[in-house]
């Protein structure tokens, strides 16, 4: 706001002088106005970057942007069972209240519909929160009542109440006591590997649940602006690679597909929009609350993208947008890959600017990426193919590990234990950034960590491992010498 | 003048774990008008307990914090320049916890 006076050679003038012009007053009267529906409508709060809006169009905008990546993307359709992921967050507040919205449409078009054939279905919805208490060691009195909250936002309010499932984080370990979810966290000395770690444990529980009570689709509130975040932290743990894998509408390497239907939202707009439509939120702590903002990558990327935001206002959407280029997988596809390239000809999205795979090599894509078994990340094939840990470890160790050692590959963990563990080779079933973060030396002082993982995360790395050592085993097999000294016939 | 002061988003942890707050604030010596850079400052003085960089940066919030002004945003009032008047509520929340 320029100042009248002579004095201040500024367009701001922060000085305060009594010589400065009285500032326009933030009251009822202010002459803004909503720049969408132009109705003379007085604006109450600015978004879409710069744009001053009321109220009502700024509900409109997120609905909007909410509804177009579910129908351009098939997200949700009337035969799916829908679990929310809700932490109380205001990003999950807006996805339960807009599912709420376009579901109870939904019903109301079917009631009203003459039309009685049993094809005109209504998508199940039910939402899951996860506690995660032990994690900050949260008296089990302030977990009660963090429940609690939780409980009366989404059991309150909505004529058709969705089913709550209430889950812990130590459910990932099946009939534990949260003492193995301490120690194995403890375990983690990195502060970044220990924040994701958590994260792959959460979703653990998640597809769990989903599983559990029959869901075809889990949302997730990720939004504009943490998905920025996720980009630079990425890149920062030389995630490069499968980078692409978390950023997309939808995500079906897990059992229960992953949908990111607020995904073109920033938290900004999000949390005005809980603050003026009174939608409860409630605010959990977590590892990164009140910390330096240096405790961890990811909490360092998330500051920092909030401070590029401050400075322009366009930067979240830059960096998503960017990264949205990068060659997504084929699990990031819907079912039918020459229909969703078809629609997005057709559509011309710009949210994601991907270059269409041809025909041939869509329909080759089996979809069969192979995954860390901690982070289920796609590891690089060519890298875990060729690492030359795993040459020198089979040519120089060849008979250190024979057939009769990948028998107890399928067995007890006792089994397993005495030779995976031995093995050098074993690290590079993990992603880079899970050995360098999470189980550093596996082979040697990382075994703790290893064993306090839970059981499935175990299982698939044993099976990774004996799956990728036959397959090793076979190629090099002609190099081998037999036990009795003769050159392999074979 | 009396100001209600509302912090959410996890901000209330900086000040006692309240959130909401009747203040009585007047404009410092030989100012008209209280303006919200002048309150921020009186904050910081009077209510924060803790941290004042998880607060604020410089002369204002952090940036994450959002600032209202009787539910208004206070891009369209200004920002730290906005005056404020007796019997307002000037909120902030914190948009780091996004969930």
């Amino acid at each position: 706001m320029a100042c009248d006076s002579a004095t201040c050679g500024s367009s701001s003038c922060g000085s305060q002088e009594a010589c400065c012009a009285p500032q326009k007053k933030p009251t009822g009267s202010q002459l803004v106005f909503c720049v969408k529906c132009k109705e003379g409508v007085v604006a109450r709060v600015v978004a879409n970057q710069s744009e001053p809006m009321c109220l009502g169009c700024l509900h409109a905008s997120l609905l909007s942007k909410f509804k177009t990546a579910i129908n351009n993307h098939s997200l949700v359709t009337p035969s799916d069972n829908v679990l929310l992921a809700f932490s109380g967050g205001p990003a999950s507040r807006v996805a339960l209240e807009f599912l709420r919205e376009i579901r109870s449409k939904a019903q109301s078009d079917k009631d009203a519909s003459r039309d009685h054939r049993s094809g005109l279905t209504v998508f199940g919805l039910g939402v899951v929160f996860v506690n995660e208490a032990t994690v900050l060691q949260v008296s089990s009195a302030d977990a009660q009542l963090v429940e609690d909250k939780i409980s009366s936002i989404v059991c309150t309010g909505s004529p058709r109440l969705e089913t709550l499932h209430i889950a812990r984080l130590e459910d990932v370990f099946k009939n534990e006591l949260s003492q193995r979810l301490r120690a194995l966290l403890e375990s983690v000395q990195d502060m970044t590997g220990r924040e994701d770690l958590i994260e792959y444990l959460r979703m653990q529980v998640l597809q769990q649940v989903a599983k559990e009570h029959g869901y075809t689709k889990l949302v997730l509130g990720l939004c504009t602006t943490r998905i920025a975040a996720r980009v630079l932290a990425a890149t920062a743990k030389g995630q490069g690679y499968s980078l692409p894998a978390d950023i997309q509408y939808l995500d079906s390497r897990w059992p229960v597909p992953v949908v990111l239907p607020l995904r073109d939202c920033v938290t900004r707009e999000l949390v005005l929009h809980c603050h003026v439509a009174n939608l409860d939120t409630v605010f959990i702590r977590n590892l990164s609350t009140m910390a330096d903002r240096s405790s961890s990558i990811n909490n360092l990327a998330h500051t920092f993208v909030t401070s590029l935001q401050e400075e322009n206002a366009s930067r979240e959407y830059t960096i998503a947008r960017t990264a949205a280029k990068l060659m997504p997988f084929s699990f990031n596809y819907s079912e039918c890959p020459s229909t969703y390239l078809a629609n997005r000809r057709r559509k011309d999205l710009l949210a994601t600017n991907i270059t269409p795979m041809n025909n041939k090599e869509m329909s080759s894509s089996s979809g069969s990426e192979v995954l860390c078994p901690v982070c289920s990340s796609p590891l690089d094939m060519l890298d875990y193919c060729n690492s030359d840990t795993d040459r020198v470890s089979l040519e120089e160790n060849g008979r250190h590990i024979d057939e009769e050692d990948l028998e107890y590959c399928g067995g007890s963990d006792r089994g397993i234990h005495s030779f995976t563990h031995q093995s050098i080779a074993f690290q590079t079933v993990f992603c880079a950034s899970c050995r360098f973060q999470i189980l550093p030396d596996v082979h040697t002082k990382g075994i703790q960590t290893y064993e306090l993982l839970p059981g499935s995360m175990r299982e698939r790395a044993q099976k990774q491992f004996k799956d990728k050592y036959s397959w090793m085993r076979h190629q090099i097999e002609d190099l081998l010498i037999e036990e009795d000294g003769a050159e392999s016939q074979t | 003048m009396q100001l209600t002061l509302e912090f959410g988003g996890g901000l209330e942890l900086l000040f006692g774990s309240k959130k909401k707050h009747q203040v009585d604030v007047s404009p410092s010596n030989g100012h008209i008008e209280l303006t919200v850079e002048a309150l921020l400052v009186w904050i910081r003085d009077n209510l924060l307990k803790e941290r004042p960089e998880m607060f604020m940066k410089d002369k204002s919030v952090r940036p994450g914090v959002l600032v209202l002004i009787n539910d208004s945003d206070w891009e369209l009032c200004g920002r730290l320049e906005g005056v404020l008047e007796d019997k307002d509520t000037v909120t902030f929340i914190s948009t780091l916890h996004g969930g």
